[in-house]
């Protein structure tokens, strides 16, 4: 367990190539990042962002272009992985085919030197944590996938590394493994406080797992901050699009100020909320962003009115749970689920409305933050 | 830190210099010998420096030379007939064989397959004699033929062993498709299946070459007429007077390694390509 | 895979007919040859029943060349592997240079037996060898010796030659195995604290495991089957001490003009050889769940 500290560690790949623009690929922009000793950090991010350029480069696979890494005060940038003390998970759990369960397990502890009484010990406290005892005699060739990546967990976390790190390891399981995984990886963390460096395409396993999620786009850090502050306030339009599922809408606006009120006019011309932000703003475009499940919606009776914007359902998604459904506003399609089971079909007409308070406001590219002012201070 | 680096990282560059050594001496002393003239091979010496250097020995190769028996351009040109038409020929009968057994299911077709594999495993001279006297009943003794028959028979277990691994990774998909497409069997094959299994053949063609070329036994048994020498019969004739033409020996056989060589170097990948399949392939 | 159970015929006769014409015949007619006399002023044959398996078996020459035989093919295949594995391993840490350095290493393999024979005979050479020249000069030998008479040293001499030229395949062989290791499982290994040598080892080695074995079979097979280098460079002398089994053969057929004999010497090469091949097929096909 340790606290690490990432000093501007950046990458750049430099190629021969014809093409002189796509020579110096910036894999990972230069970042700082301090993890204190056993928080579960989730680097979070599409395929292609960096995250595991990231990975590796803590890990010592990869040499950084720049910056150093920092393991408990001491710099590790120039040691060789086996030197770190850390430990790591894979995709594809990288257990050793020709030892068994126990030989898995027991093999980071031969390779440091412990005696075998000792390891014996160990390896049995570790089966029982992860529920492996049964299966110590077997080869991973016999074992299900969860069961292998208990294993490697197991093997991973044996030897007390003062960091954990995990790439993915749960993206070959199926669904319903997945969730269950989750949970294990949750209480694991419990009961031995590892600093963990989780890494991640899927945003739920971020959100459940994390003290801290980072945000990486396209090698950038697009925002550092807890579950709650990114899913709640997200920093940019892409960590807006990325986290939360079904999407954020993402609906371009057209900002006009009136004394210190903001209105934003959907394309179509409907007003879809006046807001206050802290900062004025000039006048111009923006991108005004509500989650699906912050939609509020009531079947169409005579006239809109007020802040209510008249709509037509264009396409439903009846998932059982909820209904996922595409309403047209002025020519722009919204994403709304309806999770009180109230009845939708193609072709209804019906009112819609933005909550402000659930609103979020972007100018280019950036969240505008709001003053905290009662809704009835927006009325128009 | 550095430091330990650098001690680490010598004695396999070491290691590996040595054996980069061992594997290309032979062929650079050769070389030095076949550029120096005959009277400077008699005195020690141990430089890899041709002193002094000429070209006379490779001059020598292109005028024949009836009273030693050497005659390089005629060997040269046997080797390239045997090996090219032998070549060609057991890429035509390999490739479809190997088709054969990748796609289809018929009588026996264990038992041939096995069959041609498991000879493969007998050495060359156990099939010598009986051929030896089918060839004299034949009357193809001294022929083109004799040889290009025993070397493209030789070829093909190895031959369909690869391409038949090809066609396997091969999906039937699309010949498959044009199938229902309305081509025939033979046209899916040649224009569907065989452009995706080109490394394939190309790596066959390769080891055909590199088999046939530098063939003896059976050209030692078959030709006895000097004109119908191949090449590895031909370096033989270097050695028939009392000391032997060292000069001659080592240009003839630095001027028999270059189409070789030259083949490997430009198709390279396609062979170790084919390896590698093979010995992954379990 | 089409049930038109005979519609795959036409591709595979042609290959099918010359192997049967060229390799089975004159395999079955080189088991009927040894069951007769041939006697070298005849073309007649008669039936002699075992005569010639008597003779070969009990011929101390035949004896002495399977003796040869085999070690000549342990000595080769053995450092045919340890060196072939060695060179992959080198070859295989390298960034810069490795396609260039890798085809270098292949060309004793790809220029032929009998360049390789020629080319070590240079070598070899009495009075103006490399090695003669080499030894002299440290000092090992007051004076040049010819290797290839020597009683001694000439089978380790062809020996070293065989291995020149076909380790490079063991070479090639095991590159492709070691790049079909998993990345991760080593990285795994390297995090977990294992040493490069414990590393190789315990953790890649077992994925070695099926290339090794069938290298090894593939090449004991070619290397017991060699002809030319010790034909070319000793003719099988000093006193047969470098005759293999095929040079046996081909001086019993073509010089003894015994194709009786020749032929009884080949049924009882091959005998040895389906045994050794029917017993390595067996451990190939062994799976148990530790093997990867």
């Amino acid at each position: 367990m340790a606290e690490i500290r990432l000093e501007g560690i950046r990458k750049t790949y430099t190629s021969r190539s014809r093409d002189v623009r796509a020579r110096e690929v910036k894999a990972v922009l230069p970042l700082d990042l301090l993890i204190t000793d056993g928080e579960f950090v989730t680097i979070l991010g599409p395929s292609g962002c960096g995250k595991t350029t990231l990975l590796s480069m803590i890990v010592g696979a990869v040499p950084p272009s720049g910056g150093r890494i920092r393991v408990d005060g001491v710099d590790v940038t120039d040691a060789d992985p086996r030197e770190r003390d850390m430990a790591m998970v894979f995709q594809n759990y990288a257990l050793y085919p020709s030892k068994t369960v126990r030989g898995n397990l027991e093999f980071p502890l031969r390779m440091r030197g412990i005696p075998s009484a000792s390891r014996t010990q160990r390896v049995d406290e570790m089966a029982k944590l992860l529920g492996l005892t049964a299966l110590l005699d077997n080869y991973p060739r016999q074992l299900s996938g969860g069961q292998q990546q208990r294993v490697a967990l197991g093997r991973a976390l044996i030897r007390r590394p003062k960091l954990f790190l995990m790439d993915e390891p749960l993206s070959n399981l199926d669904a319903t493994l997945r969730l269950q995984m989750r949970t294990e990886i949750r209480r694991l963390h419990r009961e031995l406080p590892v600093t963990t460096v989780y890494v991640t395409h899927d945003q739920s396993e971020a959100m459940a797992l994390s003290d801290r999620v980072v945000v990486m786009h396209q090698g950038a850090v697009s925002q550092m901050d807890t579950p709650e502050g990114i899913y709640q306030r997200p920093a940019n339009l892409f960590v807006a699009g990325f986290v939360g599922a079904p999407a954020m809408n993402l609906l371009p606006v057209s900002l006009a100020s009136s004394g210190r009120n903001m209105g934003c006019t959907l394309n179509g011309g409907s007003v879809a909320a006046i807001l206050r932000p802290r900062v004025p703003l000039a006048a111009g475009g923006g991108v005004l962003g509500i989650r699906p499940k912050h939609v509020e919606w009531q079947p169409s009776v005579g006239r809109t009115q007020g802040p209510w914007m008249s709509s037509t359902v264009l396409e439903t998604d009846d998932t059982g749970d909820d209904t996922l459904f595409y309403a047209d506003v002025g020519g722009q399609a919204v994403t709304v689920l309806e999770r009180r089971g109230r009845a939708v079909a193609v072709g209804d007409a019906i009112a819609i409305r933005f909550p402000e308070e659930s609103v979020h406001l972007f100018v280019d590219g950036n969240r505008v933050e709001m003053e905290d002012v009662p809704v009835s201070a927006n009325v128009v | 830190m550095q430091v330990r680096r650098w001690v680490r990282w010598v004695p396999p560059k070491l290691a590996l210099a040595l054996y980069l050594l061992f594997a290309l001496i032979p062929f650079g002393w050769m070389l030095t010998a076949s550029l120096e003239p005959q009277t400077s091979l008699y005195r020690a010496h141990l430089s890899l420096l041709p002193n002094p250097l000429t070209l006379i020995n490779y001059r020598a190769l292109f005028t024949a030379n009836p009273v030693a028996g050497t005659d390089f351009p005629r060997y040269f040109l046997n080797s390239l007939i045997v090996v090219c038409c032998t070549v060609v020929l057991a890429v035509l009968v390999a490739v479809p064989a190997a088709y054969g057994f990748s796609r289809y299911r018929f009588f026996g077709k264990d038992a041939m397959l096995y069959g041609i594999l498991l000879q493969s495993i007998f050495p060359l001279v156990n099939f010598l004699i009986p051929l030896y006297i089918l060839m004299q009943d034949l009357g193809l003794l001294n022929t083109y033929a004799s040889l290009i028959i025993a070397y493209l028979t030789f070829s093909l277990p190895l031959n369909i062993w690869i391409l038949k691994s090809f066609f396997d990774g091969i999906p039937t998909d699309m010949e498959m498709s044009a199938r229902l497409d309305g081509a025939s069997a033979w046209r899916a094959f040649v224009e569907i299946a065989i452009p995706p299994a080109m490394p394939g053949i190309v790596a066959t063609a390769i080891f055909t070459f590199i088999l046939a070329w530098d063939e003896y036994l059976y050209a030692l048994t078959m030709i006895s007429t000097s004109s119908m020498r191949t090449l590895p019969l031909g370096i033989f004739a270097y050695f028939s007077e009392g000391v032997p033409n060292w000069s001659g020996l080592t240009a003839t056989a630095i001027a028999m390694s270059i189409p070789v060589i030259v083949v490997f170097l430009v198709l390279q990948k396609y062979f170790i390509a084919a390896l590698t399949k093979g010995a992954l392939k379990y | 895979m089409w049930r038109e159970r005979l519609a795959g015929l036409p591709y595979v006769m042609p290959a099918v007919l010359v192997v049967i014409a060229v390799m089975s015949y004159p395999f079955l007619y080189c088991i009927y040859l040894s069951f007769r006399a041939t006697p070298s002023y005849t073309t007649e044959t008669h039936f002699a029943g075992l005569a010639n398996y008597g003779a070969v078996l009990n011929d101390p020459v035949f004896l002495n060349s399977l003796l040869i035989t085999v070690t000549w093919t342990i000595g080769s295949t053995v450092f045919d592997i340890l060196l072939g594995m060695g060179a992959a391993l080198l070859v295989n840490q390298l960034t810069w240079f490795r396609g260039p350095i890798r085809a270098a290493l292949m060309l004793p393999y790809i220029v032929g037996y009998v360049i390789a024979s020629y080319a070590w005979l240079w070598l070899y050479q009495a009075e103006y060898g490399l090695i003669n020249e080499l030894l002299t000069s440290w000092g090992v030998l007051s004076h040049p010796i010819s290797l290839l008479s020597s009683l001694t040293w000439a089978l380790p001499a062809v020996i070293l030659v065989n291995i020149w030229k076909t380790a490079p395949f063991a070479m090639i062989m095991f590159l492709a195995g070691l790049q079909s290791i998993p990345e991760q499982t080593v990285m795994a290994a390297e995090l977990d604290g294992a040493s490069k040598t414990r590393a190789f080892f315990e953790i890649k080695l077992p994925y070695l495991r099926r290339v090794i074995i069938i290298t090894s079979v593939v090449m004991t097979l070619q290397n017991f089957n060699t002809f030319t280098i010790p034909y070319i460079m000793t003719s099988g002398g000093p006193l047969n001490h470098t005759e293999i089994v095929s040079n046996y053969i081909y001086n019993d057929a073509f010089t003894n003009l015994d194709f009786g004999g020749a032929a009884a010497a080949s049924v009882v090469v091959m005998i040895i050889l389906m045994v050794f091949a029917v017993l390595y097929v067996g451990s190939l096909t062994r799976r148990q769940p530790g093997v990867v």
